[in-house]
């Protein structure tokens, strides 16, 4: 089983590229798993044509959507009460007992922001995951959050197997600077993995609760996704990741920029 | 580094918990429900008022809020409180629910109060200052001029708290209203006589400040009253606050107190120049310790005091060298007691594993005989004798 958790900064369109992403891999043939790690609970909106029940709130939390993609969400509290991270935790541990992603072939788990405390970094722990993906724009504030998760995952790396895998580049930003997220990437350690252009495409489908892959299988943005979802699977690089200091990452982007 | 000092959750539960009419919520985890209630074991069994939440994952996850809100609603229907203490532990503080918001909701029904007593943020000592003073700052209003005595540093489950304000009471008797801040109720509060002197056993500074500053109500600071002198320097304070004379009740305290200890003046000879240690709060140490020095004559070799000193392994391990053959202090010293093999004097908090239901006051007309008598009979019932002073043939205990 293929076990990859995608971080990034909050708004950064984590959920868009995992839900393609995933039905990306079950059009490829794999059985697929996603797991929202957010009180949201909308990782998998698109996924399943609806918001779900959660792994807090229900018994029966795992649901079937797109080509048979399992689809769960860990689920939390309203905005401003009790404690999303902990939430995170008894979800993984639930997810775990019950064994229900037995016979999966990729799961995919969708992150909530930046690693803000324990809770959201649960699934670089105890083996939940072993591949990291940061999802970034070009932006600055972006590459800032992204660096900061590259420190929570280097911390990991000492106890677990869990290695970051590259960075996604998302184009959906005012302005596009791929040369500087790849020589960021490559100060971290890392690599660009592949790169989501920004696509009006995205938007319909979300807007009717679809994936693109799903909605618009034909065209260049889809293709894109598959694209991105076959580099990920031969991905071979794992590395403990370098974090720059914030004098370094600020430097780069003005420099770069 | 062992501490033994209490966490800030018992601080504030003591200022609170003796409260009369009032029920104390904890919104805390079990443990901190089971540990307080366990305060109470040695006393009225039957007098608990206190409920919890009883936090579990899903109150974490998803906000307390909930639990509160039905907890409250259930003491309100089932236990009928004249008022309420809400008191938070850690975990309702570090996933910070809105308890204020809560309570909010219920104050036009009933007086209620929100308590923070997350263990994590400070000790004891200031979670019953912070506690005393929040209850003043809501409730505290001047009422009447009845001459009052208003005690602070008496703890809700001291050992003989309640066998020590019936003394107190019973000394003062017609003359004086006293008034023990931390078991009166919330109608007492908002009726606190003008004519009041607030007198502070080395706890309640906070409090007592604030009330000479919003009340105009004075205070005196002392330890606690242990022995004749302990008494004589209350019985100054109060004569000179309200100029009246109590030189015949403390007359009367001195017979009483020279009749009692004549019956057992050879056991009292041998506790001249006895080495002891003795482990108390600053509002008893202080008191306990010029009782047994001055009164009795003994010999305080060490001495732990639980508000200032923090290593108590290093206390254990200086008394393991030392010749004390005496230790006087709470259920937590049975460990150096055990150890040396030397008896264990209670008088301070917490006592919980001792009852006491008899009228045996450490204060008042008869505290100097009912103490010397806990204290002889604490040294018969010694497993061993220890100490220079023992082995010498003319001991009283062989």
């Amino acid at each position: 089983m293929k076990k990859i958790c995608f971080y990034g900064k909050g708004g950064i369109g984590k959920s868009t590229i995992v839900s393609n992403l995933a039905c990306a891999f079950a059009d490829m043939g794999n059985k697929v798993a996603v797991v929202g790690c957010d009180p949201k609970a909308d990782s998998t909106r698109n996924i399943m044509g609806r918001k779900i029940d959660t792994v807090l709130n229900t018994e029966a939390y795992v649901h079937n959507g797109y080509k048979d993609i399992l689809c769960i969400e860990s689920g939390g509290p309203s905005p401003g009460t009790g404690c999303a991270g902990r939430g995170i935790v008894a979800a993984l541990d639930r997810i775990k007992e019950d064994d229900v992603l037995k016979g999966v072939d990729v799961v995919i788990y969708d992150v909530l922001g930046d690693v803000v405390c324990g809770g959201f970094s649960a699934p670089l722990r105890n083996n939940v995951c072993e591949d990291v993906y940061v999802i970034s724009t070009s932006d600055y504030m972006a590459l800032y959050a992204a660096n900061n998760i590259c420190k929570g995952i280097e911390k990991y790396t000492k106890s677990t197997d869990i290695r970051l895998c590259g960075i996604v580049l998302n184009e959906r930003s005012s302005t596009v600077n791929s040369a500087m997220v790849e020589a960021i990437s490559n100060m971290i350690g890392t690599q660009v993995v592949g790169n989501i252009p920004m696509s009006k495409e995205i938007s319909k489908a979300e807007i009717n609760r679809k994936t693109v892959v799903e909605m618009f299988p034909d065209t260049e943005i889809s293709s894109r996704f598959r694209t991105l979802a076959q580099s990920i699977l031969e991905n071979t690089h794992r590395c403990v990741p370098a974090p720059i200091t914030d004098e370094e990452l600020e430097e780069i982007c003005l420099k770069m920029s | 580094m062992k501490s033994i000092r209490p966490c800030r959750i018992f601080g504030v539960y003591e200022a609170v918990s003796g409260m009369k009419d009032n029920v104390t919520i904890l919104h805390t985890v079990t443990g901190c429900h089971f540990a307080t209630l366990s305060m109470k074991l040695g006393r009225s069994m039957a007098d608990v008022n206190q409920t919890s939440t009883i936090i579990n994952d899903k109150d974490i996850i998803v906000s307390g809020e909930g639990s509160l809100k039905k907890a409250i609603e259930n003491t309100i229907d089932l236990y009928k409180p004249k008022s309420i203490t809400v008191i938070t532990g850690c975990v309702a503080e570090i996933v910070k629910d809105d308890i204020g918001a809560v309570v909010k909701e219920f104050e036009n029904q009933i007086d209620i109060i929100y308590l923070d007593g997350a263990g994590f943020k400070t000790d004891f000592l200031e979670g019953y200052e912070y506690a005393q003073l929040e209850i003043m700052r809501k409730y505290g209003s001047v009422k009447g001029s009845s001459r009052t005595l208003n005690i602070f540093g008496i703890l809700a489950n001291d050992y003989k708290a309640e066998e020590d304000i019936e003394a107190f009471k019973t000394f003062f008797g017609d003359e004086i209203c006293v008034n023990v801040m931390s078991v009166t109720g919330v109608e007492s509060k908002k009726m606190i006589s003008e004519n009041s002197l607030n007198i502070c056993f080395g706890r309640g500074i906070e409090v007592c400040e604030f009330m000479k500053k919003e009340l105009n109500i004075p205070y005196e600071i002392m330890s606690y009253p242990y022995g004749l002198l302990g008494l004589k320097e209350l019985c100054d304070k109060v004569n000179s606050h309200f100029d009246i004379n109590l030189e015949e009740k403390y007359t009367i305290a001195e017979e009483v107190t020279m009749g009692g200890l004549k019956k057992v003046y050879s056991y009292l000879d041998s506790f001249y120049g006895l080495p002891i240690g003795l482990v108390g709060s600053t509002g008893k140490i202080k008191g306990m310790e010029s009782f047994l020095q001055n009164e009795l004559g003994m010999d305080i070799e060490l001495i732990f005091n639980t508000d200032i000193d923090q290593d108590y392994e290093d206390f254990i391990k200086k008394s393991e060298v030392s010749n004390i053959a005496l230790v006087f202090g709470s259920s937590f010293d049975h460990d150096i007691s055990n150890r040396l093999r030397i008896p264990l004097i209670p008088y301070e908090y917490p006592v919980f594993d001792r009852v006491s239901i008899s009228p045996i006051s450490f204060v008042g007309t008869y505290g100097v005989v009912n103490f010397v008598e806990a204290l002889i009979n604490g040294v018969m019932d010694g497993v061993r004798n220890r100490g220079s002073l023992y082995n010498e043939k003319d001991m009283f205990l062989w």
